[in-house]
């Protein structure tokens, strides 16, 4: 098990008599990316808010590099960089001078050529103001920012929101080389395939509350398994009816079938019908996450 | 941190020209015309709305201070108050606070900074329109036969020791910014209360009976009578101004320090976490 460089405990927040997050438990491993999933208003931002110590709990705590987060919080920031979901910039400045304040209020050792190299890959002009930018630049402005001094530590929440597909390919890789790197990325997404490509594991919120941590590939393999059984004689209606086992559809000679426990009864039952393929495919990220939410991907409860 | 310094400061220089030329030009045009409607004047030494507001219309030298000392920093105030709001609650409500607030600094340098900045812009606003009004009032003692007994130099002097009301009216509406919810909740308050000084200023002047409210509106402790340009300011008084500013940003710091950026809350929805 490697050294936890982010822990909290029972970490709760409440806005007034509003739940923000409660009796938030997680540990990030150095050198992982760690995946923090949930709908809009689960608590995402409000626990990276805490980490960052722009707000403070209501109860429990948060250490990062085993440093409190509100005592210690110019310690712990002197190696992290944030970047927040709502990112607003300064309109009237440029965006290099906005960079370049940044790396000084930081400790002013950014590498300028990795920066360059950085604008380069996200195709950024930083010679203009904020208020000439797109959305989408702006947030690119926002990745610079955050990867620019190459921190021990990248705490980023939604980082590909407003950008087109190929910039979130290249804030992915980014990602990837941050983590090749031994550093550590903890980041929030609403978009599952690339938490799937990027992430070793995923804590998932749900109503303020972490629901389940866990590394990708386990939770693909334990939430369920999705059988597609194609038989000679198609079995009645009601075969597959029973505990742990879901039938989604039928197409032709097939019988697609969700599930979670009884797999050998479920193949008891198929026999007799003379099964010609057995097919299992991959169960997605998305697919969990929505199981979770006991949710379907076409929106049904 | 000297960067969030230079960046608060150098991102207001065209404020600062432009605040300090335009109350120049104000001055300029009420105390050139002065000399063209000086015997004029004269009808108002006995109105009671202007006694009510503390000015003396009928000389220059009471012109001058009733107009230029008295009305440029009630106006200059405003923007002293939407300064000192802006640059914590207004940022926060922008958006960008939490971008700084997320940089390796104490909350007490951000707001040390920022103070600092903008104390030294709204000093230069006031050397600027200091020194354009006393430029007016050389030209125009230059170009006139009504007899004027202000220097420019008394009228500089008068200006600038308004600067300790700026810094208590920044005091206060910078902790009105970290205390109040919003800058919207903070503004609306402190706007209040500025108007409320000026009123109690106004209305104890003229109510010997109401004397003793002076004590609570900032305004009656800088000098806008036309003594200030032979006895000056009284230093005492100037120092209570700097007083209150240094005790209302005392308490700035303390409730930024314990604010929830981004939220909003008052400081009593505002959990601390005893851990």
């Amino acid at each position: 098990m490697g050294i936890n460089v982010i822990e909290t405990h029972d970490l709760t927040v409440y806005y007034g008599k509003h739940r923000g997050i409660e009796k938030v438990n997680l540990a990030v491993e150095q050198g992982e990316v760690f995946g923090f999933l949930g709908p809009n208003g689960a608590g995402k931002t409000t626990t990276q808010r805490v980490l960052m110590d722009v707000i403070h709990p209501s109860s429990g705590r948060a250490t990062i590099f085993g440093m409190d987060c509100q005592k210690e919080g110019v310690a712990i920031r002197k190696r992290l960089s944030y970047l927040p979901g709502e990112l607003n910039l300064y309109p009237n400045m440029r965006a290099n001078a906005f960079l370049d304040m940044l790396a000084s209020l930081q400790d002013g050792s950014t590498d300028k050529h990795y920066r360059d190299q950085l604008c380069q890959r996200l195709d950024l002009d930083p010679t203009r103001k904020m208020k000439e930018y797109s959305r989408g630049n702006k947030q690119k402005v926002g990745v610079v920012a955050a990867f620019m001094d190459k921190p021990d530590l990248l705490i980023l929440d939604e980082p590909t929101s407003g950008l087109d597909p190929l910039v979130q390919q290249t804030v992915m890789e980014l990602v990837q080389e941050v983590k090749a790197d031994g550093r550590t990325v903890f980041f929030s997404s609403h978009i599952l395939p690339e938490v799937q490509s990027v992430c070793d594991r995923v804590g998932i919120i749900r109503d303020g509350q972490l629901i389940q941590t866990a590394s990708v590939e386990s939770l693909t393999k334990q939430a369920f398994k999705r059988l597609h059984l194609t038989f000679q004689n198609m079995p009645p209606a009601d075969a597959f009816t029973m505990d742990g086992v879901t039938e989604t559809g039928r197409d032709g000679q097939m019988v697609m079938l969700e599930v979670r426990s009884g797999l050998a009864k479920v193949m008891e039952v198929a026999v007799p019908y003379q099964i010609q393929d057995v097919e299992s495919p991959q169960v997605t990220l998305e697919e969990i996450f929505l199981n979770f939410y006991g949710r379907t991907i076409n929106g049904g409860k | 941190m000297f960067n969030l310094f230079k960046h608060e400061l150098f991102s207001r220089w065209r404020a600062v020209i432009g605040w300090g030329i335009g109350l120049s030009m104000f001055s300029a045009l009420y105390v050139g015309v002065y000399p063209s409607f000086a015997d004029q004047m004269t009808a108002f030494a006995n109105v009671e709305f202007y006694k009510l507001l503390g000015m003396d219309l009928a000389s220059f030298a009471g012109y001058i201070a009733s107009i230029v000392v008295q009305i440029l920093p009630i106006i200059l105030g405003v923007n002293v108050i939407m300064l000192a709001i802006g640059t914590l609650a207004g940022e926060e409500d922008s958006g960008t606070l939490e971008l700084v607030v997320a940089m390796p600094l104490y909350r007490w340098q951000i707001v040390a900074m920022k103070t600092v900045a903008l104390l030294i812009a709204i000093l230069l606003i006031m050397l600027i329109f200091g020194a354009g009004s006393a430029l007016v009032l050389a030209i125009v003692t230059a170009t006139t036969d009504v007899a004027i007994d202000t220097t420019p130099m008394q009228l500089y002097g008068a200006l600038l020791g308004a600067y300790p009301l700026m810094v208590a009216l920044f005091g206060v509406s910078l902790f009105l910014g970290t205390f109040m919810p919003s800058r919207r909740s903070a503004m609306t308050l402190m706007i209040f209360l500025y108007i409320a000084s000026y009123g109690i200023n106004s209305v104890s002047n003229l109510v010997e009976s109401l004397h003793w409210l002076k004590t609570f509106s900032l305004f009656s402790y800088v000098n806008t009578a036309v003594s200030v340009f032979t006895e000056g300011h009284d230093v005492g008084k100037l120092l209570v101004l700097l007083a209150v500013g240094a005790v209302f940003f005392g308490l700035a710091l303390w409730s930024f320090e314990g604010r929830n950026i981004t939220v909003g809350q008052w400081p009593w929805q505002r959990a601390r976490n005893s851990a």
